[in-house]
């Protein structure tokens, strides 16, 4: 049982990456992508997106009578989606930090202020400008 | 009744068209497993929330995102009450099916997998008719791929589907009068980068 859940969790945070990688890039969003180069991107994306759509896919040959239960399915799937969206600030936070160190534009509201800076930046950035109450 | 002996006769038929081609058969039983639809669906609106150029076009279709994900869950629970109140057995528990999936053991009417996916392509089609066609495509192809296993009979998979649309109809009307909310929300979650 944990074998099957640590599959299905391991198989949603890897194709929930590819699809934050592959949107992120069409929607010009470079500070979360892992590479700048759109189309590079888009093909490491897929790369990692088939073979875990074809392990989905095959599940039932794989696994004859593995079955996640209902809500079980639900908080496994939550729980990756939250560890995807940390994967992914935290590589593309990684990677891209000297492409965008000293990007000098004002801070955006939202995915806009992801073009030209990383996750980590944007929100250091964010916590700087918060007036804090004393 | 004569609407269930009806459902019964195009569900024996539908079904009778597996065994034949193992490739198709196949194809299909990966289609009918409970994961493979509905994690499409969930990676599709995902792409939906990330992948929108203008802000504005964005916001909006985070909203048809949240009413989606609201039926997703509304829907789970109303098959849930359904039943308690109507045990329908399956197809391969009272006719001779060729049963090409595992026995699921929870009641046949409502289908689970078609109220969810049906809810969340609706809750999708009312902000957007391209990414919800494709969603209700894929929830209508997934639905057709369960009678053809030998899980389920027509009348689970319209029930189904006519609960997700109720379920979204709902979210739409409740969330157009908590527009304001919503807008408060996704301004919340803009500060922190992540709408």
């Amino acid at each position: 049982m944990i074998e099957l859940a640590l599959e299905y969790y391991c198989l949603v945070v890897l194709l929930s990456v590819a699809t934050i990688q592959l949107s992120s890039s069409y929607a010009g969003l470079r500070g979360i992508t892992f590479i700048q180069n759109p189309k590079a991107n888009c093909i490491l994306a897929l790369f990692i997106m088939l073979p875990c759509l074809g392990a989905i896919a095959t599940w039932n040959w794989r696994n004859p009578i593995g079955i996640i239960e209902g809500g079980q399915q639900f908080y496994l799937f939550m729980l990756a989606i939250v560890s995807a969206i940390g994967l992914n600030i935290a590589i593309s936070s990684i990677v891209n930090h000297w492409r965008f160190k000293n990007a000098g534009m004002p801070l955006e509201n939202g995915f806009e202020a992801l073009k030209n800076r990383t996750y980590l930046q944007a929100i250091i950035m964010r916590l700087r400008n918060i007036k804090w109450r004393g | 009744m004569a609407w269930l002996e009806f459902d019964r006769a195009i569900m024996l038929w539908i079904n009778s068209l597996s065994g034949h081609l193992p490739v198709l058969d196949n194809v299909i039983l990966s289609i009918a497993n409970d994961y493979f639809a509905i994690i499409t669906s969930c990676l599709v609106m995902m792409a939906l929330w990330t992948g929108v150029r203008e802000p504005e076009n964005r916001r909006y279709l985070q909203k048809g995102i949240m009413v989606a994900s609201a039926s997703l869950g509304t829907s789970q629970g109303m098959v849930e009450i359904i039943n308690n109140i109507w045990v329908r057995q399956r197809p391969f528990q009272e006719l001779d099916v060729n049963l090409l999936f595992y026995a699921p053991t929870d009641p046949s009417f409502p289908s689970n997998s078609a109220s969810v996916l049906f809810g969340l392509a609706w809750g999708i089609f009312f902000y957007n008719r391209k990414a919800g066609t494709i969603l209700l495509a894929i929830a209508g192809i997934h639905g057709l791929s369960r009678i053809y296993v030998g899980v389920h009979y027509p009348l689970d998979i319209l029930g189904g589907a006519a609960l997700g649309f109720v379920v979204a109809l709902f979210f739409l009307i409740a969330f157009r009068l908590l527009n304001p909310v919503l807008d408060r929300i996704i301004n919340i979650m803009r500060c922190f980068f992540l709408a």
